[in-house]
């Protein structure tokens, strides 16, 4: 299997693990993720290559950037409607991406921004990926991933109980854009190439169609679709348009006729105690006897 | 620059709007009756032209009978739209997320299918007109825009007629405010949406057509719906009057911070405004904003 | 001193006044009952009170601090929970998840100490759990922890519902037609368990009702209203007697009301 077929996969599981606390956890649809993995990568990337900085600090000036610039776009944008606030992400995107290609002195315009020293490979890129997964599934069983399953299910009983929605949605939406700012780092250092054409709002719809295919609840969910369906076509040698009808076919069937997605809402401990249960239930009759 | 220029350039924005206002005006409808966004809009605006261009290029016959061609063509889609992405989510009582998921999947397939069908090279249709330009005095008015301001103008009127003056409007509107209660009246709530899909559907054809006659077709022309979008939002969500008048201001803005700015920065700009416009007043010109109670 | 006092609160929709004047003292540990015809406005008091809607007119004062313009979370926070006339559980989570909701708000660990597993984090996430058990079995539905709520008969929904309310620790509790659809027996219940947390949390209801049977065996005071008026208030006794309620409840004319 080829090595770069891998990393791509890893990259769209650690995009679509990004937007899953955004979107599935909270409901709110944004176009725009893909931009701030294009903040990461660009920031990242250009001081490794003009100003010959060390991965540690192009990969925390990556993350932190697209932090700071998710707190000024996600201040105005979240007090929004969700239909309004995905209407801004869409400019979001198309905004940084007129920016990118206009500031050509810097980023490189349309050409791109080449020559990136290639310092993460397979192993880096997989260790990401862990770490990202981890984090998420740590918010998921916290307080804050059940206060965005509140907001997200009823905003108005979740406010009755206290929560302040707008406050959460921010930590949220800084959170989920600090970890595709994660991607785009990773990426360009593996990639060592990136122009602004590749964070399109295209790119950001795909992996919410991937999250909404494996479960919009479900982290295992999310990750395992991510894996599917972005390896299965590599594999089977898809033309792009044709894989990108396949896709909008799958979601179409799944939101038609299993809008729960792939898995639903299980995850992968399920399956752990599932097992341990069929277990303890073998040993009972020793010990009742 | 004198007085005619600014003219010009009027009437250029207000030729502009009357497209703008067939986009969001269909956007507008759906999202009454159904309140969401429907961003598969844009993919019926696409396909739509494409069938235009079938007629007016390949078939040969004239303005008139592509826009017919367009309309009917587009309404069509429009039902075939409801029945691939929303009815099931209509039977299943499906979160409003779900059909906005629908919605954009399914215009990125309809623009998608047209890419493999087509490719991505530039289509431009024929000319429809002998003069393309009228001279009015010193003023030069494209033909073109004369007859997109007339139609589109037309097209409204009749629009707000059906709606406010027939049955099926007062259907439309029932089923708008609450469809199980519609339902209890004896009006067959799934067939009004699939009539409003057909309406909005034909609008979009419409718009299509007039859009591909002034850019070139490509099967990411319905992109445009975004400026239906932000002219249904200027004007208030869900209000067709208000669409209307949302589309013209937005084709002013976007005419002079043209001629003000030049291409490229305008879409940041419009970005700030839109962006301080709905944080000013989220409910548009025209919109009621339905507080939620307990 | 009373516990909740409104004064003289008004609202209205449009050309509808939906309350109109409306004023309250709940002392501490009182069952206080609104009752009234449908559309007199009582879920709308419910609504300023809990701060959904903002108030036309008139004051509200919790425990001595004025709540007039407060949020709706913030008003939460100082102790005023609800349940809702149509149920509102969140569905998508377990009824234990939905236990633990109001006790998230609550800063018990930090954002990063969530992420990066510290043990404040373990620690905040026990202490929830066990305070969210604590009222599934004041309830007694503690057995169905990890169900999902749509999975529950309507009666235990409602038992839920309150049970949720109650892990906001609140000083008031305002039920909003907690005996809609139970039978006599199960309303019975309900009475029972009322009353049993009223002595046990010592804390203050307001209750609205049509179940005559429940209002009047758990209230100590009655407020009757009628288009978004007070029309009486009175002991359970009282209010039986009152010519104005009967007129009211029965459509007749009553001049001196």
């Amino acid at each position: 299997m080829n090595e770069s077929v891998l990393v791509f996969t890893l990259i769209t599981v650690i995009g679509v693990v990004s937007i899953f606390p955004l979107t599935g956890l909270t409901g709110l649809f944004s176009f725009g993720q893909a931009a701030y993995m294009a903040v990461g990568a660009y920031i990242a990337g250009i001081l490794a290559v003009y100003f010959k900085m060390p991965l540690i600090v192009c990969m925390i000036s990556g993350v932190v950037g697209c932090g700071l610039l998710s707190v000024i776009v996600g201040y105005p944008t979240l007090k929004l409607r969700r239909d309004f606030f995905a209407l801004m992400s869409l400019f979001l995107g198309e905004a940084i991406r007129a920016v990118l290609n206009a500031s050509g002195d810097i980023t490189g315009g349309a050409q791109g921004l080449s020559s990136i020293p290639k310092w993460i490979g397979l192993p880096g890129v997989f260790l990401g990926t862990a770490v990202v997964i981890v984090l998420v599934a740590m918010f998921k069983y916290s307080r804050f991933g059940r206060m965005c399953l509140a907001i997200k299910t009823d905003e108005l009983a979740a406010k009755s109980f206290g929560i302040s929605v707008f406050a959460t949605k921010m930590k949220v939406y800084v959170f989920t854009s600090m970890i595709a700012g994660f991607a785009g780092v990773l990426y360009a250092f593996y990639i060592q190439y990136i122009d602004p054409n590749m964070f399109g709002w295209t790119t950001s719809s795909s992996w919410v169609i991937f999250l909404f295919f494996g479960g919009t609840v479900s982290l295992t969910g999310s990750v395992l679709s991510a894996v599917l369906l972005t390896m299965l076509p590599e594999l089977l040698r898809f033309a792009s348009e044709l894989r990108t009808v396949i896709y909008c076919v799958i979601i179409i069937g799944v939101l038609n006729f299993r809008p729960q997605g792939l898995l639903g809402d299980r995850e992968i401990t399920d399956l752990y105690h599932w097992i341990k249960d069929k277990f303890t239930r073998h040993k009972l009759p020793e010990n009742a006897a | 620059m004198g007085m005619t220029f600014f003219v010009q350039q009027l009437i250029n924005g207000i030729s502009k709007g009357a497209v703008y206002a067939l986009i969001a005006v269909g956007f507008a409808l759906i999202f009454s009756v159904l309140k969401f966004s429907n961003f598969a809009h844009g993919g019926m605006i696409s396909i739509s032209a494409f069938i235009g261009y079938y007629f007016a290029k390949t078939l040969g016959l004239g303005l008139v009978f592509s826009l017919v061609a367009a309309a009917i063509g587009g309404g069509i889609i429009g039902i075939i739209l409801d029945t691939i992405g929303f009815y099931n989510l209509r039977k299943r009582k499906s979160p409003r997320i779900f059909y906005f998921v629908s919605s954009i999947t399914c215009g990125i397939l309809f623009m998608n299918i047209l890419t493999i069908l087509f490719g991505t090279t530039y289509y431009s249709m024929p000319p429809f007109f002998e003069n393309p330009v009228i001279k009015l005095g010193a003023l030069r008015v494209v033909t073109l825009d004369a007859v997109i301001l007339g139609t589109c103008v037309a097209l409204l009127v009749v629009l707000m007629i059906i709606i406010q003056k027939t049955k099926l409007g007062l259907a439309i509107r029932t089923v708008a405010i609450d469809d199980t209660t519609a339902t209890l009246m004896g009006i067959n709530a799934n067939t009004i949406v699939r009539v409003t899909f057909f309406l909005a559907g034909s609008l979009a054809g419409v718009a299509g057509v007039f859009l591909a006659s002034n850019y070139t077709i490509d099967p990411f022309l319905g992109n445009m719906v975004v400026k239906g979008f932000i002219a249904s939002v200027i004007g208030g969500l869900g209000s067709l009057p208000g669409a209307i008048i949302g589309a013209f201001l937005l084709s002013l803005v976007e005419v002079a911070l043209t001629v003000i700015t030049g291409d490229v920065i305008a879409p940041a700009i419009i970005f700030v405004l839109t962006l301080t416009f709905l944080l000013i007043r989220p409910k548009g010109i025209a919109g009621k904003f339905m507080q939620e109670k307990a | 001193m009373a516990l909740l006092t409104v004064n003289n609160i008004s609202k209205r929709f449009g050309g509808v006044v939906a309350v109109n004047g409306f004023s309250m003292t709940v002392n501490a540990n009182e069952i206080i009952g609104i009752i009234g015809p449908n559309g007199a406005g009582k879920t709308t008091i419910y609504n300023l009170i809990s701060k959904v809607i903002d108030l036309d007119t008139g004051q509200i004062i919790l425990a001595d601090q004025e709540i007039t313009r407060e949020r709706q979370e913030k008003v939460a926070k100082m102790g005023i929970a609800r349940t809702f006339q149509n149920i509102r559980l969140f569905q998508s989570l377990t009824v234990l998840d939905n236990v633990k909701v109001p006790c998230d708000y609550k800063p018990r660990y930090s954002f990063l100490e969530t992420i990066c597993m510290l043990p404040r984090r373990w620690k905040g996430e026990r202490e929830i759990k066990k305070e969210a058990m604590e009222c599934l079995e004041l309830v007694g539905l503690a057995h169905l922890a990890n169900t999902k709520p749509s999975n529950l008969p309507y009666g235990m929904q409602r038992r839920l519902e309150i049970a949720r309310a109650l892990a906001l620790n609140p000083k008031v509790l305002l039920l909003d037609e907690p005996a809609a659809g139970l039978n006599p027996e199960e309303a019975l219940e309900l009475v029972d368990f009322l009353k049993d947390i009223k002595k046990r949390l010592g804390l203050s209801m307001i209750l609205i009702e049509h179940r005559m049977d429940v209002i009047m065996e758990l209230c100590d005071r009655i407020y009757v209203q009628d288009f978004g008026k007070t029309i009486s208030v009175g002991t359970p006794a009282e209010i039986q007697s009152d010519p104005c309620v009967l007129a009211a409840y029965l459509g007749e004319e009553e001049e001196s009301c």
